[in-house]
């Protein structure tokens, strides 16, 4: 059995996960961000501290989870990674060191208790979550564009910032912070069940934001055809162009999905769209973890580990799985169906 | 500027000096949670309630700040240390993997059990705090795991180019050291935590608030070090038997012992004299040291002349921390009975200022002394990351600007820490009044009545 396929593949679902649910509390930090202005700003804040407080910690570790698979499975590559994309990376993480904790500090402050300090710990709160989705982006987009390229001693042969500060990687990095966004804002629209006024806000959010996508995602094109030609190749042919018609198809739909307010489809197409793009992307990349030097079968374990991971794989999805459910259940199920209550 | 090894292990030692007292307190507080709420679901005391209370927003808080800076320490492997990870990636990587699935189940149930109180019926609230406490638990075992193969690396066959061609996964996982590693560890945090929790009480004690809730919370942490600091004796005394059999270059720096000797005595304090070769001002006591390494009056224990003079851990670094940490120990360990002999005096939590004083700096040097075993395994393996195998300057990356980094992280830890004890501050507010009591007794009793209301 091709163990190392089978890792690779849990890698992307790790990394896909992290986009759909982390992502979304990156987003959601966004939009705490820019809730500002208006009466409703207060109350918007709120709703997103309360939708991501239960959850953000458990979101945020699918990102681990893809790390530690790349490190034991195939350690080279984790350590071109960390040695070429030092400068995205380390930004990457500290966003999310300071983004979680302020969280954290702000949902234990209490408004009341601490006003000055609950608005600081929201700024930097909300301002970390923009970095993190950015520079991961664009590390993604250092990774499968060809311009990381590696020396003989394994070492970047372009210096530290060529291989990330380029037109592909850039439009990555926004591509990402812009799909968290959406994906937040929709989830949200969802979270303010039983309130209107305030789910009309995250509607509004989401048309836009999910608009604003669709425009991007155009311009990426060119980009991507002239700074990234071997993913472009994936995405122009065959299950690539599939998956990407797909993604777009469903970004349509979903945004007008949102316009007559029918949320809980809005959100499964969204999802279906981030999957599609995601998958896409993972198409057009295989065989290789770094494009073009480095491909799955170069990086892999001995065999054993390869096993042993596997393996441990396996138990993830028993010990995690029931525990997300529960988890998603106490505080997932309720909000969408507080208002049936008597 | 810093040299860019000396940046990185400045670095990287900044950031687990910082994680590691956040990882003792996620290994003990869930437990702390699980004793003070069943004690109020038995006996119904409000007081219980009120201290798990305020127990469930300080760990919200720490462990937050453990989480995150847990996952800067899984990105910085591999961004400080890419080499180490490329070449002990196979075989760390399985532990750590271990690891992580745990701190995401701990990371599932703290939600669970941070915003469930409302929605769970009490006695399951109660019990979403024991896989809280499995998760912080086994995270901790399996971390040293990781740990314990870079001191005692076992379970791998190399080619002639230096690289991993055959890996025996259960073999590097249980490397010689993992057992005194783990039962030492897990003996301090109890330790440490749990006159950690103490001291805050006995802090307010001596403030003049000497009330129930102080008397309790005072009396719940002394109760969880009179069980585990027995065990530190054996704990320590099996770790130190480890390190002589696999790791004998650690204990002749931490002695230090410069020449190998037959029955040789334990050093107490002085200082090592590089030039000389030679301890100064110390207090020996013969042959002690062969006796606890080998039960052996006369066991003979290598010296650091056994040793390449560029593969000698330096004992300067080590040698001091040993001596400290082996002092706190026994300074905690003297207070238990103290402690026990003014409460059967008093008859009840003793109030007694020196005593209670006594136990707000045990608070404090708990948390030291499991800095400074930290600094004696990692100080005393030097120049190895993994001991005999690979040294730490061929482990680290070779991207430029870690000096930068360092600054920049050193800066982070600095704003986060002080923000953090600023709000616990803020969180310390001492026991609620009478009515507050009430009302929370109320409200919990209306919880448990409506029992068909609740998601579980």
């Amino acid at each position: 059995m091709p163990f190392d396929v089978l890792l690779a593949g849990g890698l992307g679902l790790s990394i896909l996960l992290f986009a759909l649910a982390g992502g979304a509390d990156f987003g959601a930090g966004f939009w705490s961000l820019l809730s500002r202005r208006g009466e409703r700003a207060q109350e918007q804040r709120e709703l997103i501290e309360s939708a991501i407080g239960p959850v953000w910690e458990a979101n945020e570790l699918w990102i681990v989870v893809s790390t530690v698979i790349l490190w034991t499975a195939f350690s080279p590559a984790f350590a071109a990674y960390g040695i070429s994309l030092f400068i995205p990376f380390v930004l990457a993480i500290a966003g999310i060191l300071l983004r979680g904790a302020f969280l954290a500090f702000r949902i234990e402050a209490g408004e009341e208790a601490t006003g000055g300090a609950y608005k600081f710990f929201g700024e930097i709160f909300g301002s970390m979550s923009i970095i993190t989705p950015f520079f991961l982006g664009m590390a993604a987009g250092a990774i499968a564009s060809g311009r990381l390229r590696l020396n003989e001693n394994e070492l970047p042969a372009d210096g530290y910032f060529q291989p990330w500060l380029g037109p592909f990687p850039l439009i990555v990095g926004i591509l990402g912070l812009a799909t968290c966004a959406y994906l937040a804002a929709i989830y949200l629209t969802f979270e303010a069940h039983g309130n209107p006024p305030l789910q009309e806000d995250f509607r509004l959010r989401g048309i836009i934001s999910g608009i604003v996508l669709g425009v991007l995602g155009v311009i990426a094109l060119p980009i991507t055809r002239s700074d990234a030609p071997y993913m472009w190749n994936g995405v122009s042919e065959g299950l690539g162009l599939a998956l990407m018609l797909v993604a777009t198809l469903s970004l349509a739909i979903s945004v007008g999905l949102l316009f007559v307010r029918r949320y809980w489809w809005a959100r499964a197409t969204a999802i279906l769209q981030v999957t599609a793009v995601f998958c896409a992307w993972a198409v057009a990349q295989y065989p290789y973890l770094l494009v073009p030097d480095i491909t799955i079968q170069d990086a892999a374990s001995p065999q054993p580990v390869l096993v042993a991971m596997s393996i441990l794989v396996v138990v993830y999805v028993v010990v995690l799985g029931p525990s997300l459910y529960f988890l998603f259940r106490i505080f997932k199920t309720r909000s969408a169906g507080r208002e049936e209550e008597p | 500027m810093l040299s860019n090894l000396i940046a990185a292990r400045a670095v990287f030692g900044m950031s687990l000096s910082f994680h590691i007292m956040f990882a003792a307190l996620g290994v003990v507080m869930p437990f702390m949670l699980l004793v003070s709420q069943y004690l109020y679901l038995r006996r119904k005391n409000p007081i219980y309630l009120a201290l798990n209370k305020k127990w469930t927003t300080a760990f919200a808080v720490t462990y937050a700040v453990g989480a995150v800076s847990g996952v800067v320490l899984t990105f910085g492997l591999g961004l400080f240390w890419p080499r180490f990870m490329d070449f002990a990636g196979p075989m760390i990587g399985v532990p750590l993997s271990i690891e992580v699935m745990f701190f995401l189940l701990e990371a599932i149930f703290l939600g669970i059990y941070l915003f469930g109180r409302e929605l769970l019926s009490p006695w399951v609230h109660w019990a979403s705090a024991i896989p809280l406490f499995i998760g912080g638990y086994a995270s901790m075992v399996v971390v040293l795991l990781a740990n314990s193969w870079m001191n005692t690396p076992v379970g791998f066959t190399l080619n002639e180019a230096g690289e991993v061609i055959d890996v025996n996964v259960l073999e590097a996982m249980f490397a010689p050291a993992w057992y005194a590693e783990v039962s030492h560890m897990a003996v301090a945090a109890f330790e440490a935590v749990g006159f950690g929790f103490a001291a805050v009480y006995a802090f307010g004690m001596i403030r003049g608030r000497i009330d129930e809730y102080h008397k309790k919370g005072f009396f719940l942490g002394m109760v969880v070090v009179t069980l585990v600091a027995p065990l530190m004796i054996f704990s320590g005394d099996h770790t130190a038997r480890q390190i002589a059999v696999n790791e004998p270059a650690k204990l002749a720096a931490i002695e230090p012992l410069f020449e190998t000797k037959e029955g040789a005595p334990l050093s107490i304090g002085g200082y090592p004299d590089m030039e000389a070769e030679e301890m100064r001002f110390d207090i020996e006591i013969p042959n002690l040291l062969s006796i606890l390494a080998f039960d052996e009056p006369n066991a003979t224990i290598k010296g650091l002349n056994e040793f390449p003079e560029d593969e000698r851990p330096d004992p300067r670094y080590v040698w001091w921390a040993y001596d400290a940490m082996t002092g706190i120990g026994f300074f905690l360990a003297t207070l238990i009975p103290l402690f026990w002999i003014f409460y059967w005096r008093y008859r009840g939590v003793p109030t007694n200022r020196l005593l209670l004083s006594a136990i707000v700096l045990a608070g404090f040097l708990g948390f030291v002394a499991i800095e400074l075993g930290w600094i004696v395994t990692e100080g005393g393996r030097q120049p190895w990351v993994a001991q005999g195998v690979m040294r730490v300057e061929d482990g680290m990356t070779l991207a430029p600007g870690i000096g930068v980094a360092f600054f920049g992280f050193a800066l982070l830890y600095i704003f986060l820490s002080a923000t953090l004890v600023w709000l616990l501050k803020r969180i310390a507010t001492g026991a609620p009044s009478e009515e507050e009591l009430e009302g929370v007794q109320e409200h919990q009793e209306e919880l448990e009545k409506k029992e068909d209301a609740y998601a579980v």
